[in-house]
């Protein structure tokens, strides 16, 4: 028998894998709040019930998001984590901190909060955990005097994110980082002052690789892609054949679009440009055989969501290329065409995923101008029906 | 902005306020106006948010808004 106050948190402490429950442990020493947290989630596995209630206060003075009221539903028992708000804070691009940024961003923490933080959350800001209603503005403040900001919470533009991108990742194919940072930018008043339906989530990806999950996670995505002829270099097609790798099993049959030849004999391999579908396999096995091709931007997505209210969308291709370079102009103005869309006509907590299945991708890509263009067909129709929209029939007299 | 805009649109948040239900989606005021531009209606939301009169309420993934007599205290 242990006299420990938390047995049932004890038993994740076991096992091969780092715990949080050591990190709750290690902040108790020095924080109440910490202390009370963990015995309030020994109570919440106890009786198998959370016991937090969410929701409320929304942020500080000038901003609708960026803080998530978060109270116990037992002040009674923890008195410490009365209120235990969650800060939202607008990550560094790509995720890039110097040392010292990030220890302003803990010293900031200790002073106003409980010391635990969630680097990094789903969304990918920096998630700062526990604090009191008369600590956000000044942590607020503290925050701003080093340099952060608020992120995304509610109804409002999530902070976007980008993959590391150019970095450090020889994929890149454009400057993620960049666009991320101009979305950011330019979209300020959509991450702080919520007026959308819904979240609505920008993710950038510099290649289909896709790190950042932008097409399961992001209600637009945009992923970088090239145009033209993958780059061969016959010699290292054939170190790599020398070195042993089966280049018949391992990359051309794994072709999603069967669009390659392989000839073991003169071991050459062919590529047919106009069926790739820029997947990046072949290019992730073979590195330095293959490039990506010379000229680069960006395919456009939309309607990417994770399960919440309704089930979870892939996003669909709705520009296959598009040229991406400062200052952007072409990708701001479509997006907002595309939440202007999705304002007017989405239902509350209707994501722009969900608005399209109901409404029909016809009706989207007309208010959008977009042209109907293979690269959007997600499978083979399912019905003979063909539309037309009313105004392209003659109308003819049926006698 | 239209001052009108914005007596109208407290004028429906005190309205709707009469039941229960005290929080609102943006949606709601906007279609409360039918009359008038939805992008008025957001800046008239943003000014009397700047002004204290409506308070944003967020559960953390969505955000409704109400009249700043009913935000509840702090627990
Ligand atoms: S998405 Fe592509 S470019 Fe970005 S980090 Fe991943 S592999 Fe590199
Ligand atoms: S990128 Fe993908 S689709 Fe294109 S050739 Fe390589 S494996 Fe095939």
């Amino acid at each position: 028998m242990t006299d420990s106050k938390t047995p049932l948190l004890d038993e994740l402490e076991k096992g091969p894998w780092p715990s949080f429950v050591k990190d709750m442990k290690q902040a108790a020493e020095k924080k109440p709040a910490a202390a009370d947290l963990l015995n309030q989630l020994e109570l919440s596995y106890k009786d198998r019930i959370g016991h937090w209630k969410h929701g409320g206060i929304v942020g500080v003075k000038g901003y609708g998001s960026g803080v998530i009221g978060r109270y116990s539903d037992r002040p009674d028992l923890f008195p410490n984590v009365r209120a235990f708000h969650t800060m939202r804070v607008n990550h560094p691009t790509g995720w890039f901190y110097k040392t010292d940024a990030l220890r302003k961003l803990c010293d900031i923490w200790d002073k106003h909060g409980s010391g635990l933080t969630n680097l990094h959350g789903s969304t990918g800001d920096a998630i700062l955990l526990g604090t009191t209603t008369d600590h956000l503005q000044p942590c607020f403040d503290d925050l701003s005097e080093a340099g952060f900001d608020l992120g995304g919470s509610g109804s409002a533009l999530r902070t976007p994110s980008a993959c590391v991108g150019p970095a450090r990742c020889e994929w890149a194919c454009i400057d993620s980082l960049d666009i991320c940072y101009q979305a950011t930018m330019t979209l300020q008043d959509q991450i702080h002052r919520p007026m959308f339906p819904y979240k609505f989530k920008i993710k950038v990806s510099a290649c289909a690789n896709d790190c950042v999950a932008a097409i399961a996670r992001s209600d637009l995505a945009i992923m970088g892609t090239w145009k033209g002829r993958i780059q061969v270099d016959p010699a290292e097609v054939r170190a790599y054949a020398d070195a042993g790798l089966d280049i018949r099993g391992e990359v051309r049959d794994l072709c999603p679009t069967k669009c390659m030849e392989w000839s073991e004999a003169d071991r050459t391999l062919v590529i047919h440009d106009g069926d790739c579908n820029r997947c990046m396999h072949c290019l992730n096995v073979m590195p330095k055989a293959l490039r990506p091709g010379k000229e680069r931007g960006a395919s456009i997505l939309v309607g990417g969501k994770a399960p919440i209210v309704q089930g979870s969308l892939l996003s669909w291709v709705i520009v296959p290329f598009m040229k991406l370079e400062p200052p952007y102009t072409e990708l701001f103005d479509l997006i907002a065409r595309i939440q202007d869309w999705w304002d007017e006509n989405g239902r509350s907590r209707e994501r722009l995923g969900e608005l399209i299945n109901r409404l029909g991708m016809r009706h989207f890509l007309k208010a959008m101008g977009l042209p109907a263009v293979p690269q959007m067909v997600k499978h083979p129709r399912t019905n003979p029906y063909v539309f037309f929209w009313p105004e392209e029939i003659d109308k003819k007299e049926v006698k | 902005m239209s001052a009108e805009i914005k007596e109208r649109v407290l004028a429906y948040f005190r309205e709707k306020s009469k039941g229960e239900k005290k929080m609102f989606y943006i949606k709601d005021v906007v279609k409360g106006l039918p009359d008038v531009d939805r992008h008025a209606v957001h800046e008239a939301v943003k000014e009397l948010l700047d002004e204290e009169a409506l308070k944003y309420w967020s559960s953390g993934s969505t955000t409704y808004l109400m009249l700043a007599e009913y935000f509840p205290k702090d627990a």
